[in-house]
């Protein structure tokens, strides 16, 4: 996956941005380290970045930061769970997730009221499957179990969620964010869930409750 | 959380670190785990194995901190050594200074030699003795001065010649820029005021552009 990549100094021509907003962004963690990509160029040291994963970063810290605080920013950005709870009744009502998803996850996470932010954001990511209709809900079932055991470990880093099938037969892992995968043919990526991004939606979803 | 424990080394001692109220070391002292405290004080010498966590942290001495080091509010008179990265809000050091990694703080005001990998402060006041040497400073407010000796340091330093106090940077970028006996290959920022002593590679600025009569910079454009 090559990205196509800004330097510092177009990106700030780009968005009109000064560098100490820049600086200050970086140092409250708006912008992860990993894309800061430091190449040597003909000037000496050049900053670079991914192109599209900054522009709509800044886009979003732009048109937000009137109303938040660049540390709930901060918050929402990074891939960290919240430590709250949410009843699932509200999530169905608010329709962040759909009735079917919920009703699948049910089973696995079990039947309570209050749901933990990694229950719930595990549920959004299976309506969010669905809703890409490129999953049944069979596959759906074994998704959850999958995300439930295996996202935890990777902590604070952040990851994608990956669907192969091959002859009828469909796994589901989990990658580092971004990572490179290569496969024997006849192998077909369905699907490549961008979970940091799932989250930022996730978590300003929750704030409006 | 309430937490009144106390890790005090007094004289030569070695500890284990851990969560604590109050971590002191007066004379020698080992640590050899992470700390996370609310005041960090040390008197003497320090050696930490881990990375310390604390919301005040106060050294007189020498100090050698292998992780990493946050704290809120730092304040340093003596020397440091930092392997990881230093976080916090509100910096003043007066010594000598080495961070291997990154160093952020919303203020940054120092005096004395420092060695970086990288510097990003919101205001950042550095007065140079010695010879420092910084890779990256980014920031809003950024001054560099040489540091003006008096007495017996101005004596010395006639004999070192004029170039002892002296910044190595790669890259300077901030809004606002002044820089004093600094040699960097690239400056670019708003306002930009190169004073006496500086030799710049290249220099891109946005609103203004001021050089001292004694600075050489061999390439400047306004962008």
């Amino acid at each position: 996956m090559e990205e196509e990549l800004i330097s510092k100094k177009e990106l700030l021509e780009l968005t009109g941005i000064s560098y100490g907003q820049l600086y200050r962004w970086k140092r409250k963690n708006l912008l992860p380290e990993e894309w800061f990509i430091r190449k040597s160029a003909f000037t000496g040291q050049e900053t670079f970045f991914p192109k599209q994963k900054i522009l709509d970063r800044i886009d979003k810290i732009v048109h937000m930061k009137d109303d938040l605080s660049l540390d709930e920013l901060a918050d929402m950005f990074s891939p960290a769970s919240k430590a709250i709870s949410i009843p699932m009744k509200q999530l169905i009502e608010r329709n962040i997730v759909s009735t079917n998803a919920a009703k699948t996850a049910e089973v696995y996470i079990g039947q309570s009221e209050l749901y933990t932010f990694e229950q719930t954001l595990c549920v959004y990511v299976l309506d969010y499957c669905l809703q890409t209709g490129e999953i049944s809900l069979e596959e759906g079932k074994t998704l959850i179990p999958t995300f439930l055991e295996h996202y935890k470990k990777f902590k604070e880093q952040q990851c994608d969620l990956i669907l192969l099938r091959k002859m009828g037969v469909s796994v589901f892992f989990l990658v580092p964010a971004g990572g490179e995968i290569h496969f024997e043919s006849g192998v077909k990526i369905i699907l490549r869930v961008d979970v940091p991004g799932l989250i930022e939606q996730l978590k300003l979803k929750l704030m409006a409750i | 959380m309430e937490n009144n424990r106390k890790l005090i080394i007094t004289g030569i001692g070695k500890s284990n670190g851990g969560d604590v109220h109050l971590a002191k070391i007066e004379g020698m002292g080992k640590i050899e785990g992470d700390v996370n405290c609310t005041e960090f004080q040390v008197d003497g010498t320090g050696d930490l194995q881990g990375s310390l966590k604390a919301m005040k942290a106060a050294i007189n001495g020498i100090v050698t901190v292998h992780g990493s080091l946050h704290a809120n509010k730092f304040n340093l008179e003596g020397k440091l050594k930092v392997e990881g990265n230093m976080i916090s809000e509100n910096i003043r050091m007066n010594g000598m200074v080495t961070v291997k990694g990154n160093c952020e703080s919303e203020t940054f005001e120092a005096n004395g030699r420092m060695q970086m990998e990288m510097l990003n402060a919101g205001q950042i006041k550095l007065s140079l003795q010695g010879a420092s040497r910084i890779e990256e400073i980014g920031g809003e407010d950024i001054q560099i001065r040489e540091q003006s000796s008096k007495g017996f340091g101005k004596w010395l330093q006639s004999a070192l010649g004029p170039f002892s106090n002296k910044l190595n940077a790669g890259v300077i970028e901030g809004d606002q820029i002044y820089l004093e006996n600094t040699m960097a290959d690239m400056v670019r920022g708003g306002k930009v005021k190169i004073g006496p002593g500086c030799t710049i590679g290249n220099v891109e600025y946005k609103q203004s552009l001021d050089v001292h009569s004694s600075s050489k910079i061999i390439k400047h454009v306004q962008v």
